[in-house]
Order: structure tokens, then C-alpha cells, then sequence
């Protein structure tokens, strides 16, 4: 599991749901968006989670309404809930460290790169 | 007869049992079992093939099970997944387990025919809950064979439950299904909650099931032969197995008898020939004192599963809402009985546990819209709608979802508004979105069939055609999508497992890691290949769980090496039936790879068998030694268990030798029980020996540092023992044999300093010279390290000690218990 | 003219044959001086029936010349042109740069040009399939490193090309390690790593190209002493591509002193709440295209205050309760930081250093489970090799050296994650299998070079992890050749 997949892979995230959904409220949402997945509604593919929007796919919909339904991982989601974005990191608060990436190619003058 | 299809849906449930099987069907309202054509509920999964090559299925067939036993097969579905085919000696034919399977899915399916005039091509097949990959692929291949071009598998607990839930009064909590079939018992825990069922958890045992209850009687019998007429007769004799037949076709009969009656006379269908005397006809006497006595214990055997269930799931037995029963044996009084009082909880009535299963895979059939009517004519009336709902939904207030995917045979709808049938409810009109598509909120009366009609209008407010009509939601409990019966992951070079998908999820599902390879895959090379084994169970050991299949990467199918350290992206995919794809991507090469090879119960060799239950003996034998040794008494008491257990396994051994391959199954299966078990025995064995051992080497180490170390080793030494330390605070076993290590080099460091050192470890080699793998250049070396100790020449002669190391056996390597795993 | 001109054909044709006959195993040889006599020959030849007014002269003449100075001419023309095949065609008659190992030499060349081709797929398996069978010289070595650079892996390139840096002897031709130095130099450069460039200033092999991007790195990365404006004027105005190199040239120039900027600046949200504090803490960190070992510190911070919060574990455990789960969300919560903060470090490569020091609990927990699961992938790693070489299992000799630099890699990188800590324990497991095998490759399979490279590599590391016993091991093996 990527890094990333703990928020963006976030089941609440995935139905679109709060952490005080009810079980019922996560069946209904579960069956909307597989259902509106199957018929290609274009709203239904993309949504949004604290680092960005993601692809839904029936998958991704199903695992999520497993996981919700299971008290055990649930409460989990619940603790790793966040309900908005964190400020993206502004470049200029990036350091130039070391292997920072300057912008400049020098394998192409040098010939090691195709021009 | 069923009162024929009037435009109703039509899903069929399939129970495709041990012993019997049965076919239930389903119209959105009340569920029907389908009668054979004997008229009974329940068709004997047996296949009998004659001389002439006919087939006979179910009742007809069964009667010939002891008179005909070589063209007579029952209970293939303990066999399902091996590939072994049974044969009928008459015919010379022989047929696969799928293919017997398949006999009677087509029998049911011609039954489902006769009794309702439509030939079913969907279904959903019951398969146990522990049913593993292997044994789901040939349930799905034997439907294939029978003709249905659409299936999916639904764990059998959960039919149960289902179809219990659906008539039982809605009621939350938890309860417990108590499957017992001919040959397995499944338990499941099961929870409802505001309608929703969920499956908490579940148990079983794969080899324990009523026929245990037959061999019991059987052995009661076998014993009484003996004792009263002096003549032995051997479950594994294969001159004895029309006698054992005949004397077990007796003891099921009993069993049934003795539900009614206080005894019973075992009636033999003909007297038994054992080859060793003439044929005779005991008269065999068994009371239900005496069957309950030869029982119980194996109910009280489902009772510890049970238990161990409920101990799991933190739940109290007698805070249970009900107990489900479901197969056959469970109408067996003393086990209702013994399993009420003992787990204490209320016994669910009016529910036939024959069926039961069959009625819950047809409800399962609704919710995953497996119609079973052949497709009509396509006509079209109106603006087509592809619409999506829940055919069978527990919520109340569902979703539709739908899109006009065909306006051009009239007038484009605008808004779309549903309306209950039965006037009770009526939605807000819903205007199409850009896609054409709109997401409708419902809502259903309970526990019925919901009819609703689509009311469709244009721009103008005109009501327009729309193609279907209307629909149907069914409110009532369901399951959603199957779930995973057994966990499925990669085994690692490790031993360890990557889990893909845990045991529950549901289906379908697809999961991708990336991998890396350990070992260079050299284009070409035939005896090259990276194995990417596929491990299904709930250990976190490979080696302890099944491997369901093997991803081959062979290195003539590389288009060039394939470097240590490569990545693969691995991506496995099951289906609704449980079927499992894989696929592996290697970047490094931008080739897939998709075969996997090996999808089979592996074959119980009986000498293979043998062998393991000999290892296994021999382990056991070695840590009672070492439990005595060093006063252990908790892993003396583990070791008892598997002592039992090994017992038992020596017994089915003996069975399997005498051609019951189910016993060899099963005996297959509990050493790998006893080898998870001694496993555990000797991790729990393991820390008071790393204590000693700390003890042991700090003690060593700090001397020769004390007396032969530098200042720097000296303080390195200490750095160690810290980490020593920590390691033992935390009990991380892997740092502690790491920093053990280290510790042992500083003090063999500080050790070869010492002049008298040499001349022991020379001596020692010398010693072990006759494995050397170069003898005479061994024995060179020795009479130059004789020469070089003569003369106190202690660099020459720790050259040639480290010279003749060389030469001498590596320890064997520890056990690749991985599968031959590739990857990590 | 018809016999004249077959005759000069065929004349160049021994020219070409004499080059690429000429090889190490034949200096100082026998085909080197063929070769030369035949080209003065040809010369005078091609030279006096051109004044004799024949034309013929032209192109024999022109063909000498090419064939005098075919990595010149090579690297000149069809290199930048992609014309991989003859450029491998050509360089195998090398007399001069390559003629220690000139078969490698025109892989370098066929792979260069690839690069230049757009990396068609066929060039690059012309070029693998014939390092796979060679013996793997050092010219083998950046061949292979610029193959994997063309498709992409530009971090096994480095492995590779740094590999070959660390060659020594005679199988290592001079321009193959200049080469690979200034691919080194300029890959770095591209990735901002100032102090792996600048370190390249010393190295013996480093040309005017390189030079000039350590002076750069010097100056733009302030690693050690700053170059003037007239040394960097200086290395320009002597390094190769000049004009195509200005713009970081003038970069360089514009660069200011760097401000003693002590610690970079975080993202710590200003939020009462240390639960929802700690989860934009660590959604930041994992969201940084740059994660620093001081943002995973302050999240584990941030992480202890939320795990020590009475209100907090109270909190999640009825609600555990009211859902039904057994799970205890304290326990869940700090189990899934330690599993993400884990992966995050090894999937980013970031070096814990000075920066993740401390003692809290979470960043004790993230250090230790990091630890553990290196040195794990060590051992498997470095177990596979042992098996193999137990198993006397052959491979080429191009694989049997990418093996050893996995085993190299995993070792580096963990050593790199983790700091010195780890030095002592990782070498106890990799000095055995790599040692085993440069041994059976020294004894058995007769490859001196690269065992020795092999041995060379274990001394260094075994002086670090200032193990006694394997350095006067090493060291007597090193000594052996």
C-alpha cells in the first residue's frame, strides 16, 4: 500500500459519507455509486480526498462498503478521517536540498540525453 | 407442480451437497423447492454408470451404492479440486469429480425444466465455507459442464442464513449457523442489525460431517462382529469393502430409525462376505443410548469449533438470539439437544434444515440478478432505459439509478418520476442530467415485492414511452456481493504471506502489489524459472496455508534476463464465483505474464503421507524430550493434542493405503494442522532457550574481550550488549539473534588471538576431515597444520585451518518452506 | 583502375580487420603495427593517385583517415547522429581510446547513439544480448549503464556506472571511466546532488565537462570552498559544449551567499485539536514531493501528543465500543502510523540522519521497525546470493555483477536510511555471500578483475564497520592482485 492510500483510499472519502454515517445510510451509498458506476453517469467517477481527487472504480466502491460494515476496520477509518485538505506544501517552503531537483538538464548539452 | 411462470422472475438456488442435493427457486416473493422426479425434495449426489455406459443419477442410482459399488460414485465432492478420476469398472470409463458434479447439476436443472418449463442457465451454487480456490474452480467448471452459462457460489452458511433471515421476524443480534453435512461442518456467526445481515465470523472443520456419525456405527458394528463371531473385518481391506459398504448402508438407515425409535436392528441389505469365512448375516442390535454414546463425542467436536467461534468474536453462547441448523444430521435428536444445552441459546424452529441451503442460494440468485428465464424477443416500446437497482435490497430507501441509452424510437423524456404500485409512495420528478442519466430515491414498503411504475415526460410536460416501464425492488434481507470464504495472498521468499484479499472481502475484487525478485531469471534457460506461488488460509506462514496456484515466469518466455531485484507488479482478480485470475507485469522486461499453473488439491500420496507423519512423530518426540529437560510442563500438554492428532492420522493413513482417498484428504490436512501447532510449540519454547543463550554468549564474549580485546572492541562490545538488552526488553527475536551474532564475531575476534586458540579449532576441523569435499587436499592440509603446530607457527597454521574450513559441509540450508518463492 | 580500386578496398578491409583483432591479449602486438603500416600504405597510396589526378584517391583517402580515428570520428559524427550500427561497426577497429578492450568500446558507442536514436528497442538488445555474453570489461559496464539510462532506470544506470568508477587495472579503459565520471557529473547535476558532483572535482578521470559541474556544484550547493567568478569563467571556457552549458553557468554566477537558513520550514498547522494537529501534520508529510527527516520527526511529535491524550484514548475506545469493534483504536492508530511512516522512508530514500533524532515514543517505534525490516531485506537478499553460489548456479558474468551490486545497493541504502547503526549488523550479513562469491569467481571461474573489485569493496566496508577479522581477511585478499 502506497503511503498515500490511507486518505485517498479512505472509505468515507470513496462513498462520500461522514464518520457518523449510519449502516444503512453506507448500503444505500454503496449501491448509488456502483449503480451509477455500471451506467456511466461522468459524476460518478472521480472524488475528492485531502491529497487530491481520485478515480472511483466498482472495486474501490465495494472494498469501501465492506470495510465500513466491518466494525473492526471501521473505527480505524474513522481515526484517520480528515475532513479537509491540509494546505499543500508552497514551493517556496521546499529547501533546496540535496537531490532537489534544479530545473536544468545537463545530460542533454552534454550529449547524454537525445536533444 | 409449481403453478407455471407468469411473467414473474425466476431465480434458482443450488445445494450441491456431500451426500444430497437439492434445487430451490425464487420469484421475488416466496421461495419453492423443486421436487425430482421421484417426487422427493433431495437428490442423492450419486452417479452410477452401467456397462453399456448409460448414466443414472440421484434415487436410482443410490440404490445400487452397495450392490454395485465399482460403477456406483457417491460423495465426489469431498474430492472436488484434486485431480483424480474415479472410475467405473464396467463401462472402463472414469469421470473426474466436475464431471460427476455435473450429472447432477443437469439432472437438477432438467428437474427445475420438467417442473416449470424453463431450462435454467443462471444459478448460484452453495459451496462450504471452506471451500478453497481449487474446490470453487470445479464447482464452476462441473455448472459449466452442466449447461448453466452463468454462476455464482455463495458459502453455504450464508444461504442459510439467508433464507432464515427471510421468513424469520426481523429481530437484532447475533446467531449461529450450525451446518452439519455429510462430510463438512461450517459454523458461522452471523449478526443482524437494523435489517443488515453480516457475517461475524465462522468456523469449521472440513472433515467432519454425518458420515462420521455412519463410520461410527460402522466401527461399533465391526467391533460387535468380532466380539460375537470371532471374524475381523478392516475398514482398509480392499477384500472387505462390500462387507464395509453394506454394513454402513445399514448403519445410515439406523441413524434415521433411531430418531424415532429407542433401538434398532442394523438391517443389512445382504449377508457380508469377508473372503475369510462364509457369508453370514449378523443380527446387530443398536440402541439410541448406544448410538449417542458412539456420537457425541463428534458433536461435542463441532462444539469446540463452535466455541473457539464464539471465543474469537468475544460473544457469550447464551447471549445468542438463535441457533440455525442446516443438513441432514442436525435432525439427529441427541445433537440438538447436546448443542442447545450446551451453547444454551434458543433453537430457530420451522425451518427445514434439508433445503434450507437451496432456498438461501435462490434468494442470493435475486440479489445478484441471475434471472434464470432465457432472454425474449427485444421489443421496443419507447425511449430505452439502462436502469440499476437492488433486485432484493434490505434498505428501505434505495437508489435507482438510470440512462437513456436509446432515444431515437421517440420522444427524449426530460424528467423521470417512480411510483409504488401500490399508491404508497410517489418521487419527485428528477430532471436528466447532460448524461441522460438520472439517481432517483425510493421508497419500499417492507418485506414484499415493490412494483413501481417509471413515469417519463418531456419538455412539454408529455408523458413519453420509456422501455422497461416499470420495475421491481424486493425489500428483505440480503447479503450483497458473496464474500471471500478463506484469505488469498503471495507467499514471500520469507515464508511470510502478502495479503491480497482478506477472508470476507467481497466479490468481485481485484488487488495490485509490487514485488521485487531475489534470484536472476537467465533468458533461455530451461531450468530457470520464477515462481510466484498463490497461497490461500489464514496463516501468516506460507507454508501453512494452501497453494491454490503458481504464476510461472520461465525463463524461455523472457525476451532477455531478468535481474535480481526486479520489480513485478502482481495483480490478482477474482470474480463472482470465486474464480481467481493473475497477472504479472515486469517493467524491467514491459512483458505480462498470466499463466498460472497448478489451480489443483494437491494429491494425498499415501508414502508422502507417511513420510510427513514420520517427521512429524519424530518432532513431536524431540520436544516432549526437550519439554522434560527443561520442565515445560504448558508444551507438554500442547504435545498431548498433537499426539491425539496424529493418532487420528495414522488411522485415515491406513484407510487412504486402503483406497479411501478422502481419508487421505484428510489426513493431509491435519498434519498440516499439527505441523501450524508444533510450529507454535516451538516459538513459545524458543525465548526461554534465547535467555539461556544470552546468558551464554555475553558471558563468553565479554570474557575473551576482558582479557584479548581492544579498547575499541571493548566499547563495541558494550554498544551490543545495549542492544542486547533492548532486544530482550522488547522480545524481538530476529534483533536478538542478530546482535548475538555480532556479539559471537567480537568474541571470536578477540579469541583468535590467542595462541592456544588455533591448535583447538585445527583439531576440531581435523576431526571432521573425512566430509571434507577434496579428501586428499584435506589431508594435505593436515599434515602441513600438523607441521605448522610443531614448529608454534600460529599464522600458518590458522591459514590452513581456515583453508581446510573450506573444504568441509556447510550446516544444510534452513528449510525452503516457501513454495520456492521468487519474490519478496 | 577496376584492380586498383579492389585492392584498396580490400586494403581497408585488413585495416579494419588488424583493429579489431587488436586487443589487449595481443599488445603490444602484432595487428596494432599491421594495422598502422597498412594505413600509412593506404595513405600514400590513395595520396599519389589523387596528385596523379585520379579520383579514386578521394574516398580510399577519406576512408583512411575514418579508419585512423574511428572513435573520433564516431563521437563526432554518427554518435550524435544515432547511427548505432556504425558506430559499433567503426569503434571495433579502435586502435588508440578502446584498444584495451575495443569490443566494449563499440557497445559504449552503440549505446550512446541508441540514446541519440530515441532508444529504439531493437538497437538496445543488440547492445544487452552482446554485453550478456562478453565478460564484462568496465566498457561493458557503461554500455549496460547507458542502456539502462535509456530505458528509463536512470538509478540502476548510477549503480552501474558508480561500479565501474571503482574499477582499477587494466581492464578498464581510460575513456570509459571518463565517460562514465562525467555521466555521473551530469546526472547528478540535473537531480541538484551538489555533493556527489563536487566530490567528482577529484576524481582522476574527471575531464573539463566534469570539472566545470563540480565547480558549479561548489557554488551552488556551497560545498566546499566557493569557486570565484573567474575559476567558473576558467572551467567554461574549457569545457566542451559550451555554449549549451551557459545557462548554468549563469546561474552559478547569480547565486548569492547562501543564508544560514538553519531548519526548513514546516507546515505545523495551528489547530487546537492534536488529533486532527497530527493528522495534517502527517498528511502533509506524506503529500511533500520532498518529505524532510525533520517533518517525519515533528509528526511523530504531533502523533505522541495525540497517543498521550487521556481525552483522546477515551474517546476512540467508546466509540469502539458503541460500533462493536475489539480493536483498540490507540493501538490500531499507532500500528498504522508505524506501518505508513515505514513505507514512506523507504519509498522516498530519505536519510533519517541528525534531522529524526529524539526519543519519542513514535519516532523510537518508526526507527526501530525501520531497522528491523532493512536489515530483513538484507538478509533475503543477501541469502539468495548464498544459495546460489552454495549451488555453484552460473551466470553470466554481466549478471553475476548486477547481482553484486543488489546486494551492494540494499546494503548502502539501508546503511544510507538508517545511519552507522546499522554498518555493523548489515556487513555481518553481507560480507559472507559476497565474499563466497568473489572467491568462486577467483578461484574457480578464473575472473581476477572484478573478485578483486568484489574485495576491494568488502575491506572498505569492513574498515567502517571496523571489523577486525574481515579486514585482515580483506586485506590479504585485496593484496592478492
Amino acid at each position: 500500500m502506497s503511503v498515500t492510500d490511507r486518505w485517498a483510499d479512505n472509505p468515507f472519502f470513496v462513498l462520500e459519507l461522514s464518520v457518523a454515517a449510519s449502516r444503512a445510510e453506507v448500503e444505500r451509498a454503496g449501491q448509488k455509486w456502483l449503480d451509477m458506476l455500471a451506467v456511466g453517469i461522468g459524476r460518478a467517477a472521480i472524488y475528492m480526498t485531502p491529497l487530491g481527487a481520485r478515480a472511483r472504480t466498482p472495486e474501490l466502491v465495494r472494498s469501501a462498503t465492506a470495510a465500513l460494515r466491518d466494525p473492526e476496520r471501521r473505527v480505524v477509518h474513522e481515526l484517520w478521517y480528515l475532513d479537509h485538505a491540509p494546505t499543500p506544501p508552497d514551493d517556496d517552503d521546499v529547501v533546496d536540498v540535496d537531490d532537489g531537483d534544479i530545473g536544468f538538464d545537463a545530460m542533454t548539452p552534454l550529449g547524454w540525453a537525445r536533444p | 407442480m409449481l403453478t407455471t411462470m407468469t411473467g414473474r422472475p425466476l431465480y434458482v438456488g443450488i445445494d450441491l451437497g456431500t451426500t444430497n442435493s437439492a434445487v430451490a427457486v425464487f420469484d421475488g416473493g416466496v421461495t419453492h423447492i423443486v421436487r425430482n422426479s421421484e417426487g422427493a425434495n433431495l437428490t442423492p449426489s450419486v452417479v452410477r454408470v452401467d456397462a453399456k455406459g448409460r448414466v443414472t443419477v440421484g434415487t436410482a442410482a443410490r440404490r445400487f451404492l452397495e450392490r454395485d459399488p465399482d460403477n456406483t460414485r457417491s460423495e465426489f465432492k469431498r474430492l472436488m479440486g484434486t485431480d483424480r478420476a474415479l472410475p467405473f469398472r464396467a463401462s472402463g470409463m472414469a469421470m473426474t469429480p466436475p464431471e460427476l458434479a455435473a450429472k447432477v447439476l443437469a439432472a437438477l436443472r432438467a428437474d427445475v425444466h420438467d417442473q416449470l418449463g424453463v431450462l435454467p442457465d443462471t444459478a448460484v451454487i452453495s459451496v462450504p465455507a471452506l471451500f478453497e480456490l481449487p474446490q470453487s474452480a470445479a464447482t464452476a467448471e462441473a455448472a459449466a459442464l452442466a449447461g448453466f452459462t452463468r454462476v455464482e457460489l455463495l458459502p453455504e452458511p450464508i444461504a442459510s442464513a439467508l433464507a432464515a433471515g427471510w421468513t424469520a421476524e426481523q429481530g437484532d443480534g447475533r446467531w449461529l449457523v450450525y451446518d452439519l453435512g455429510g462430510g463438512t461442518f461450517d459454523v458461522s456467526l452471523l449478526e443482524t442489525d437494523d435489517g443488515f445481515l453480516r457475517v461475524v465470523g465462522h468456523d469449521g472443520d472440513n472433515f467432519l460431517g454425518g458420515r462420521d456419525f455412519d463410520w461410527a456405527v460402522v466401527d461399533w458394528a465391526i467391533a460387535a462382529i468380532e466380539r460375537e463371531h470371532g471374524v475381523r473385518i478392516r475398514r482398509d481391506a480392499p477384500e472387505h469393502a462390500a462387507a464395509v459398504a453394506r454394513l454402513k448402508h445399514a448403519a445410515e438407515e439406523a441413524k434415521v430409525a433411531l430418531s424415532r425409535a429407542g433401538e434398532v436392528v442394523l438391517a443389512l441389505p445382504a449377508p457380508l462376505e469377508t473372503g475369510d469365512s462364509d457369508p453370514f448375516d449378523p443380527e446387530l442390535v443398536l440402541t439410541r443410548e448406544t448410538f449417542e454414546s458412539l456420537v457425541l463425542p463428534l458433536v461435542d467436536r463441532s462444539l469446540a469449533v463452535c466455541e473457539r467461534l464464539l471465543r474469537e468474536h468475544a460473544t457469550a453462547a447464551a447471549g445468542l438470539a438463535r441457533i440455525v441448523f442446516v443438513g441432514g444430521p442436525t435432525v439427529t435428536p441427541v445433537l440438538r439437544e447436546r448443542v442447545a444445552a450446551v451453547l444454551g441459546a434458543p433453537v430457530a424452529d420451522g425451518l427445514d434444515p434439508m433445503t434450507l441451503v437451496a432456498q438461501g442460494a435462490a434468494i442470493h440468485a435475486a440479489t445478484a440478478a441471475l434471472d434464470a428465464r432465457p432472454a425474449g424477443p427485444l421489443v421496443r416500446r419507447g425511449a430505452r432505459l439502462w436502469l440499476q437497482f437492488p433486485a432484493v435490497c434490505t434498505d428501505l430507501s434505495p437508489h435507482v439509478v438510470g440512462r437513456v441509452v436509446d432515444g431515437n424510437s421517440g420522444p427524449m423524456p426530460t424528467t423521470i418520476r417512480l411510483q409504488r404500485d401500490d399508491g404508497g409512495y410517489r418521487s419527485d420528478a428528477v430532471r436528466l442530467d447532460d448524461d441522460h442519466a438520472f439517481v432517483v430515491a425510493v421508497e419500499l414498503a417492507p418485506r414484499q415485492a415493490n412494483a413501481f411504475t417509471i413515469v417519463a415526460e418531456d419538455g412539454a410536460g408529455v408523458t413519453v414511452t420509456v422501455d422497461p416501464p416499470g420495475l421491481t425492488i424486493v425489500q428483505g434481507m440480503t447479503i450483497g456481493d458473496p464474500p471471500l470464504s478463506r484469505s488469498i495472498g503471495v507467499a514471500l521468499v520469507s515464508d511470510h504471506v502478502q495479503l491480497y484479499f482478506e477472508r470476507g472481502t467481497p466479490l468481485p475484487a481485484r488487488r495490485s502489489f509490487t514485488h521485487a525478485t531475489i534470484e536472476s531469471v537467465a533468458r533461455g534457460s530451461a531450468d530457470s524459472v520464477l515462481k510466484i506461488p498463490i497461497v490461500q488460509g489464514e496463516h501468516d506462514r506460507a507454508h501453512l496455508c494452501r497453494l491454490v496456484g503458481t504464476l510461472e515466469i520461465p525463463g524461455h518466455a523472457i525476451s532477455r534476463s531478468l535481474p535480481a531485484g526486479s520489480e513485478i507488479e502482481l495483480t490478482l482478480e477474482l470474480d463472482r464465483g470465486g474464480r481467481m485470475s493473475a497477472r504479472a507485469l515486469v517493467p524491467a522486461l514491459d512483458q505480462v505474464f498470466e499463466h498460472v499453473a497448478h489451480l489443483l488439491v494437491p494429491a494425498a500420496d499415501t508414502e508422502v503421507l507417511a513420510a510427513s507423519l514420520a517427521t512429524l512423530r519424530q518432532r513431536v518426540d524431540d520436544l516432549r524430550a526437550d519439554a522434560f529437560r527443561h520442565g515445560m510442563p504448558h508444551i507438554l500438554i500442547a504435545l498431548e493434542h498433537a499426539e491425539r492428532d496424529l493418532a487420528d492420522v495414522g488411522r485415515d493413513l491406513g484407510a487412504a493405503q486402503g483406497g479411501n482417498d478422502d481419508a487421505g484428504q484428510r489426513a493431509r490436512r491435519t498434519l498440516i494442522e499439527i505441523d501450524a501447532a508444533l510450529d507454535e510449540v516451538e516459538q513459545s519454547k524458543q525465548w526461554p532457550e534465547l535467555e539461556q543463550r544470552i546468558v551464554r554468549t555475553l558471558t563468553w564474549v565479554g570474557g575473551q574481550i576482558a582479557h584479548l580485546g581492544t579498547e575499541r572492541e571493548r566499547s563495541l562490545f558494550e554498544d551490543v550488549a545495549r542492544a542486547v538488552d533492548r532486544a530482550r526488553t522488547e522480545r524481538n527475536v530476529r534483533e536478538l539473534q542478530r546482535q548475538l551474532r555480532l556479539a559471537n564475531q567480537l568474541g571470536e575476534t578477540a579469541w583468535y588471538r590467542d595462541p592456544d586458540t588455533w591448535p583447538t579449532l585445527f583439531d576440531e576441523a581435523t576431526s571432521r576431515v573425512d566430509s571434507a569435499s577434496d579428501l586428499p587436499r584435506a589431508q594435505t592440509l593436515v599434515r602441513e597444520g600438523r607441521a605448522a603446530r610443531d614448529r608454534e607457527d600460529m599464522g600458518e597454521l590458522r591459514k590452513i585451518t581456515e583453508k581446510l574450513w573450506r573444504l568441509l559441509p556447510h550446516d544444510p540450508s534452513a528449510r525452503r518452506a516457501s513454495y520456492d518463492s521468487g519474490v519478496r | 583502375m577496376t584492380a586498383q580500386l579492389v585492392l584498396m578496398i580490400a586494403g581497408l578491409a585488413l585495416v579494419w580487420a588488424c583493429g579489431a583483432a587488436n586487443r589487449e591479449d595481443t599488445r603490444p602486438g602484432f595487428f596494432g603495427l599491421a594495422q598502422w603500416l597498412l594505413l600509412v600504405v593506404l595513405a600514400s597510396a590513395a595520396t599519389s593517385s589523387l596528385l596523379h589526378g585520379d579520383p579514386i584517391g578521394a574516398p580510399v583517402l577519406a576512408a583512411t583517415v575514418i579508419l585512423a580515428f574511428p572513435w573520433f570520428v564516431a563521437r563526432r559524427w554518427l554518435i550524435p547522429r544515432g547511427h548505432w550500427r556504425a558506430s559499433w561497426w567503426l569503434v571495433r577497429s579502435s586502435m588508440w581510446t578502446w584498444h584495451d578492450d575495443n569490443r566494449g568500446g563499440a557497445l559504449v558507442a552503440a549505446a550512446w547513439a541508441a540514446i541519440h536514436a530515441g532508444a529504439p528497442p531493437r538497437a538496445l538488445r543488440f547492445v544487452e544480448a552482446r554485453c550478456e555474453r562478453s565478460d564484462c570489461g568496465a566498457a561493458h559496464l557503461l554500455a549496460t549503464g547507458l542502456v539502462a539510462a535509456a530505458r528509463g532506470d536512470l538509478e540502476g544506470a548510477r549503480r552501474w556506472m558508480t561500479s565501474l568508477c571503482e574499477f582499477e587495472g587494466p581492464a578498464t579503459p581510460r575513456m570509459a571511466r571518463r565517460l562514465a565520471v562525467q555521466w555521473i557529473a551530469a546526472e547528478a547535476t540535473t537531480r541538484g546532488a551538489w555533493s556527489r558532483v563536487a566530490a567528482l572535482a577529484d576524481d582522476r578521470d574527471a575531464d573539463a565537462a566534469t570539472i566545470l559541474l563540480a565547480t558549479v556544484a561548489r557554488r551552488l550547493g556551497g560545498t566546499g570552498p566557493r569557486p570565484s567568478d573567474a575559476e567558473l569563467e576558467r572551467a567554461w571556457s574549457r569545457a566542451p559544449s559550451r555554449q549549451r552549458l551557459r545557462a548554468l553557468v549563469d546561474r552559478a554566477l547569480h547565486h548569492s551567499e547562501p543564508v544560514d537558513a538553519a531548519d526548513p520550514p514546516h507546515a505545523t498547522p495551528l489547530e487546537a485539536d492534536p488529533h486532527r494537529c497530527a493528522l495534517l501534520a502527517h498528511a502533509a508529510l506524506v503529500a511533500s514531493p520532498s518529505p524532510t527527516a525533520r517533518g517525519l520527526a515533528d509528526a511523530c511529535a504531533a502523533w505522541d501528543r495525540v497517543l498521550g491524550d487521556a481525552g483522546f484514548v477515551d474517546t476512540a475506545r467508546r466509540r469502539a465500543a458503541v460500533l462493536g469493534a475489539r480493536v483498540d483504536p490507540p493501538e490500531a492508530l499507532s500500528a498504522g502510523i508505524q506501518a505508513d511512516l515505514v513505507t514512506l522512508v523507504r519509498a522516498t530514500g530519505l536519510e533519517l540522519g541528525e534531522g529524526a533524532r529524539g526519543d519519542g515514543e513514535t519516532l523510537v517505534r518508526v526507527r526501530r521497525a525501520l531497522h528491523q525490516r532493512l536489515l530483513d531485506e538484507l538478509e533475503i537478499v543477501a541469502d539468495a546470493l548464498a544459495s546460489r553460489v552454495r549451488a555453484r548456479r552460473i551466470l553470466a558474468m554481466h549478471e553475476e555483477w548486477r547481482e553484486y551490486l543488489a546486494v551492494r545497493g540494499a546494503f548502502a541504502r539501508a546503511v544510507a536510511m538508517t545511519g552507522p547503526e546499522l554498518q555493523r549488523l548489515g556487513y555481518a550479513i553481507v560480507n559472507p555471500p559476497v565474499c563466497a562469491l568473489a572467491v568462486w569467481l577467483w578461484n574457480d571461474r578464473r575472473n581476477r578483475v572484478h573478485a578483486h573489485q568484489m574485495f576491494r569493496w568488502l575491506l572498505r566496508e569492513a574498515e567502517l564497520a571496523e571489523d577486525t577479522e574481515a579486514i585482515a581477511l580483506h586485506r590479504r585478499n585485496v593484496e592478492c592482485g
